[in-house]
């Protein structure tokens, strides 16, 4: 079907990105979209590039001739740079050729800096689904986002909470426990004192004034250790009305003796209500450069010893 | 129910109604008060009891809340906007709401959308039948298309009854078009 005619009109609408040329390079025909990225120019080289498969600048010559052969090329918009069109043609006779061009990659730019909109693309052009697609996946990327960010904060907060004591906000067990082996590891380099806390006679205190009174002495209690250790130091709730705490320094022992007694003066000032008397508490201390606590256990052993020392030799006191 | 169903129906009555509305219908509904956080499915009952029971507290019918919901939708503008893809008019449109669910499916896959035709006896006159049963969703997009007949400017009476929609567009240039470019990027106010 060689003789088949097609009007000129009829082609710009029915592909809006052609585009017919002369071996000059004068474009005689051009799509209906094409044309508003054309505006006057008459001359492809007034607006275009050429370009081949691997970006390289060819001239006008090279391109009229290479057209045909499943080959594909590249004009690259010479006043916009985030603009390139592709495409592939072939040579309708000696003298002219037909291009089909497209905007690949650059149909957002495209889009932007030429104004376009959906009837300037033919209905089997996918560049709506892809511009719908770009825009749906952005909201959906958004929108898991939102759920990742609250996944990491819940993910967070259920780990502060894991190793929170509720009553007084310092560690539990099990923060102290991950605090004491990272401590242990490291105490030849960063000598600490392990402290362990005990209240005295703390079971008449919940038994005469209820255990509200008790639950408030423990709170001032954690209040006085946090407020005598330094920012680095950790301090924890182990159960009941027994604490733990590291203290880092050069001198564990003679820095975390004078910090307990400290600590010691504080508690006292703790009441549990009208009439309750002074609260005590007594302390042990274990070194980290004691020579025989090789193994975690052992330190808190030496602790605890301690801390029955001190409980014996009067209450109230600190033992080393 | 795909996570982001329920989802949409918390974001709509906690924005048109308040939080504590959303509040009293999660701790009625036994959803945690903080709402659907992944895209996890979870049982239709679950979706289905939060319909009813804001319906209820608002003095609507479910059917009713359905509508505004979709209303909402073609009101939050990226919805807005992937909507205005479909077509040119209202009618072009309406004509291509049955590429919906393929089009859902290119971004959320396992979001499955029920089927629906849609057909058309005369110029301006269409209607949508649902495939199966999902008078649900059918109500929602009677609300969606209420709002979207607004946002191209067109005249438009629209039914909707257990598993159909009956849509008349009366004038299709009633009043303005609200503009829709591309880009997103030209659009920034």
């Amino acid at each position: 079907m060689k003789d088949a005619v097609i009007d000129i009109r009829d082609l710009a609408a029915l592909m809006p990105m052609h585009l017919m040329l002369d071996r000059a390079g004068v474009m005689v025909s051009r799509g209906r979209t094409l044309a508003k990225l054309l505006r006057g120019a008459v001359r492809l080289e007034d607006v275009f590039i050429p370009a081949d498969n691997l970006g390289h600048r060819i001239s006008f010559k090279d391109l009229f001739s290479h057209l045909g052969c499943g080959r594909r090329i590249f004009l690259q918009m010479r006043h916009h740079g985030d603009v390139s069109l592709r495409g592939h043609g072939v040579h309708v006779s000696p003298e002219r050729a037909m291009l089909n061009l497209g905007f690949g990659i650059c149909l957002s730019s495209a889009v932007q800096r030429f104004g376009l909109n959906d009837s300037d693309f033919p209905p089997s052009d996918l560049a709506m689904e892809f511009l719908f697609l770009h825009e749906a996946n952005r909201a959906a990327l958004l929108e898991l986002s939102r759920v990742n960010i609250g996944l990491e904060e819940a993910r967070e907060s259920a780990q502060v909470l894991s190793i929170t004591d509720p009553l007084t906000g310092l560690l539990n067990r099990r923060g102290f426990d991950i605090a004491f082996s990272r401590a242990f590891d490291q105490r030849d380099k960063r000598p600490f004192a392990l402290v362990h806390l005990d209240l005295d006679h703390f079971k008449n205190i919940n038994d005469e004034f209820g255990h509200a009174a008790g639950d408030r002495v423990l709170v001032g209690v954690a209040s006085a250790l946090a407020s005598e250790v330094r920012s680095g130091d950790r301090v924890c709730r182990a159960g009941g009305d027994e604490f733990l705490a590291l203290i880092f320094a050069d001198w564990p022992a003679a820095d975390s003796l004078n910090i307990c007694k400290r600590i010691i003066g504080r508690i006292g000032s703790v009441e549990a209500g009208p009439g309750s008397g002074r609260i005590s508490a007594s302390i042990g201390i274990a070194v980290s450069d004691s020579k025989p606590a090789v193994l975690p256990h052992q330190l808190f052993e030496l602790a605890d010893a301690a801390l029955y020392r001190a409980k014996i030799s009067g209450r109230g006191r600190v033992a080393l | 129910m795909h996570g982001l169903v329920n989802r949409c129906i918390e974001v709509f009555l906690r924005s048109t109604y308040g939080n504590a509305l959303w509040q009293e219908v999660a701790a009625e509904t036994d959803v945690h008060p903080d709402g659907f956080l992944t895209w996890g499915n979870s049982p239709d009952g679950v979706t289905r009891s939060i319909v009813i029971a804001s319906a209820r507290r608002l003095d609507k019918s479910a059917g009713e809340l359905l509508e505004d919901v979709g209303a909402w939708l073609s009101r939050q503008e990226q919805i807005r906007r992937l909507l205005r893809f479909g077509g040119a008019s209202f009618e072009e449109f309406v004509e291509s709401l049955r590429e919906l669910p393929g089009r859902v499916k290119l971004v959320i896959p396992d979001l499955e959308l029920p089927g629906f035709a849609v057909l058309s006896d005369a110029r301006g006159r269409y209607r949508i039948i649902a495939e199966s049963h999902q008078s649900g969703l059918m109500r929602v997009m009677a609300g969606m298309l209420r709002g979207m007949a607004d946002d191209y400017g067109s005249l438009v009476i629209i039914s909707v009854a257990r598993d159909r929609i009956e849509i008349d567009v009366v004038l299709p240039d009633y009043s303005g078009r609200r503009r829709f470019e591309l880009s997103p990027m030209q659009v920034r106010p």
